[in-house]
């Protein structure tokens, strides 16, 4: 059936003394679709080995529904997967392929398969391609066929290892519409891994970050940008400021840091780690469109001033590079309406104000780790 | 719908990007750059082979293709030739199929070792080789006197000598020429079909017969050919273990060069298998190419 609930349970995988995936919980819904996003490396695709059965945990379990198919060999799993390369078979025609999973399962008669695969085709756009050989299909093409062939067996489970990495950006931009039409009217569960953070805010109802081998959040993309649950996140999704402090007050919650001498901002907790004492390095965080600039005259105490360093079109936005006197090293990365730029040209001297309700502050040490 | 492309093509453009020239020549200097190579293809290769021809025509085709019909024991030893070579490339790509898996599949240590187990016959004269199947299978060799010691049968039994010890030895020698091509097209088959065809519900056997074995026939067909041209024209090795009855064409082409010397039938004698040769292969391509199934691979 397609469309059940996947369950990892403490689901681990080492090599020797390298860990590729640390315990792992992640509990996904029925007809949800949730993309797994990380650096390269960060062990988003040694989880999708697992979860197809290409190789067995370490420790741990996975579930399909109330199936435990831990130890499954990806055969008998009944998970769709497209992959990265499409993996379409050059010896069979594009009818051939799509037929392939309905002919290992014997389930259907031959006519309910030939009928079973036209749906297919239609359902891809492809009704016309049904007798040709996958080397005689565009990447494009090739990648629908590959969908196709993933879903034709109504697996209760997909998995899409950066199914849309080979494509161009226009190209990649339509399967994506593409995708996400298709999974939302069969409501299939999909696992969608990508490094690009983009198309995973874009088509994701939840969306997994890995680091170094370990979920770091999960939640909705909105959920992730307003409110990362650390730095690595915080920098990972989106655009993001970082400027270092120390702690010098506040409460629980609202903390009062110093960024450099004389200028103290507020700002509240970052994700769920507590920032430990007074006096401890934090790390502020800021999104480019949370900071205001205006042009000034003079320096007042207090204000944090610095030079416009570039002023960069991005169409219906600008962007202006902004390099605070005060903060050695540090250049900050502003979003402003592109009718709000009078006076920010490069080279002029400007007062930086910074949304304190947007700023959040981490320990210190998360940021270097990242 | 365009004819479908060749396989080998299908797979360089899912995986590596495409090696391509980046220069092209007007026609005129196109063929003024592979003249050099044209000229030495035709002076050493095309010249020889006329010459061949000729001398084969030059006492009158009766005398040399007249006779090799009228004859039937050239018909024979033909014949005996083509049987021996079917038998030994069915023998070495049936046999070297799994070694070439093998080695496509192991890790590097142990692949590395199967490899060299491989080669190091192929290095090896062709003349030890044979002569050491002769220690083997001699009436009171290493075979017979352990098939005797154990009481299997009363007396030596005849292995030497024998079309068998002809295909045994031959398989031998012939078999790197089988599994080394075999080898290569398995270990270009992408990992990620092997694992598509599990994803999609094909166990172990299934994903072989269907996926990796289909994508491996060209170089299971490129050993097949190369083990058969080269059987067919098979000189030392028949000569040593070959009795009379299983005389190979080469063999009979040898004799009538260094004993007979009658250059003319020889030169006959070659221009045909040359011919049966080129048939053969061209027979065995064709049919191929129609089967269906295989129409993308070749």
């Amino acid at each position: 059936m397609i469309g059940q609930a996947l369950t990892l349970s403490r689901l681990r995988k080492s090599y020797g003394d390298i860990v590729a995936v640390n315990e792992t919980d992640l509990e996904i819904d029925a007809g949800e679709f949730v993309s797994i996003v990380g650096p390269s490396g960060s062990g988003k695709t040694s989880l999708l080995t697992l979860i197809a059965g290409f190789e067995p945990p370490s420790s741990g379990a996975i579930r399909i529904g109330d199936k435990d198919i831990t130890y499954l060999p990806p055969y008998l799993r009944d998970i769709g997967m497209v992959f990265q390369k499409y993996a379409l078979f050059p010896h069979l025609t594009v009818r051939q392929n799509i037929a392939f999973p309905l002919k290992m399962r014997r389930r259907a008669a031959k006519s309910t398969i030939a009928a079973r695969v036209e749906e297919m085709l239609e359902l891809v756009q492809l009704p016309q391609h049904g007798d040709r050989y996958p080397s005689q299909l565009s990447g494009g093409q090739q990648q629908r066929v590959a969908v196709a062939r993933a879903l034709v067996f109504d697996p209760p489970v997909i998995l899409m290892d950066e199914p849309l990495g080979a494509l161009d950006k226009k190209l990649r931009e339509v399967m994506q519409i593409e995708i996400k039409r298709i999974q939302e009217r069969l409501g299939a569960t999909v696992i969608y891994v990508t490094h690009d953070q983009e198309e995973a805010l874009t088509l994701s109802d939840r969306v997994a970050v890995m680091h170094q081998g370990s979920l770091q959040q999960i939640g909705t993309p909105a959920e992730l940008y307003r409110r990362p649950s650390s730095a690595f996140v915080a920098d990972f999704i989106g655009a993001m400021n970082f400027v270092p402090g120390i702690l010098v007050g506040g409460e629980p919650g609202k903390h009062v840091i110093q960024v450099a001498e004389g200028i103290v901002l507020k700002a509240t907790s970052g994700g769920r780690l507590a920032i430990p004492s007074k006096g401890s390095a934090v790390c502020l965080a800021i999104r480019p469109e949370h900071i205001k600039l205006a042009p000034r005259t003079g320096k007042a105490a207090g204000m944090l001033a610095g030079a416009v360093e570039a002023s960069i079109f991005v169409g219906p936005t600008q962007i202006v590079l902004v390099r605070p006197e005060a903060l050695p090293g540090i250049v900050l990365r502003v979003q402003m309406p592109a009718d709000q730029i009078a006076g920010l040209e490069r080279g002029a001297l400007v007062a930086v104000a910074f949304d304190e309700a947007m700023l959040q502050a981490f320990p210190a040490r998360e940021r270097l780790a990242a | 719908m365009r004819q479908p492309q060749p396989f080998s093509r299908s797979l360089r453009l899912k995986g590596r990007p495409r090696a391509r020239s980046m220069r092209s020549y007007a026609p005129a200097a196109s063929w003024i750059l592979i003249a050099p190579a044209m000229a030495i293809l035709a002076i050493g290769f095309l010249y020889p082979l006329l010459r061949l021809i000729m001398l084969s025509l030059s006492a009158g085709p009766s005398a040399t293709y007249g006779r090799l019909l009228r004859e039937p024991l050239y018909a024979t030893v033909l014949a005996s030739s083509v049987v021996t070579a079917v038998s030994v490339t069915f023998a070495c790509t049936v046999l070297g199929y799994p070694v070439a898996l093998a080695m496509a599949r192991l890790r590097k240590r142990a692949a590395a070792l199967t490899t060299a187990c491989v080669l190091i016959p192929l290095w090896t004269s062709v003349l030890i080789r044979s002569y050491a199947w002769i220690v083997l299978l001699q009436r009171n060799g290493l075979i017979n006197s352990v098939l005797i010691s154990e009481g299997l049968t009363q007396g030596p039994i005849k292995l030497l000598y024998t079309q068998g010890a002809v295909i045994v030895a031959m398989t031998h020698v012939l078999l790197p020429f089988a599994i080394l091509p075999i080898f290569s097209t398995l270990r270009a088959v992408p990992n990620d079909y092997v694992r598509a065809a599990h994803s999609l519900g094909a166990g172990k056997i299934k994903a072989f017969f269907l996926v990796t074995l289909p994508l491996s026939l060209p170089g299971v067909f490129a050993g097949a050919i190369l083990c058969f041209v080269l059987a067919l024209g098979f000189y030392i090795t028949p000569a040593l273990v070959g009795g009379p009855e299983s005389m190979m064409m080469a063999s009979l082409i040898g004799q009538q060069t260094t004993v007979l010397l009658d250059w003319p039938f020889a030169a006959a004698l070659s221009t045909v298998l040359l011919a049966i040769t080129l048939l053969i292969v061209v027979a065995f391509r064709k049919s191929l190419s129609f089967s269906k199934g295989l129409s993308s691979v070749y």
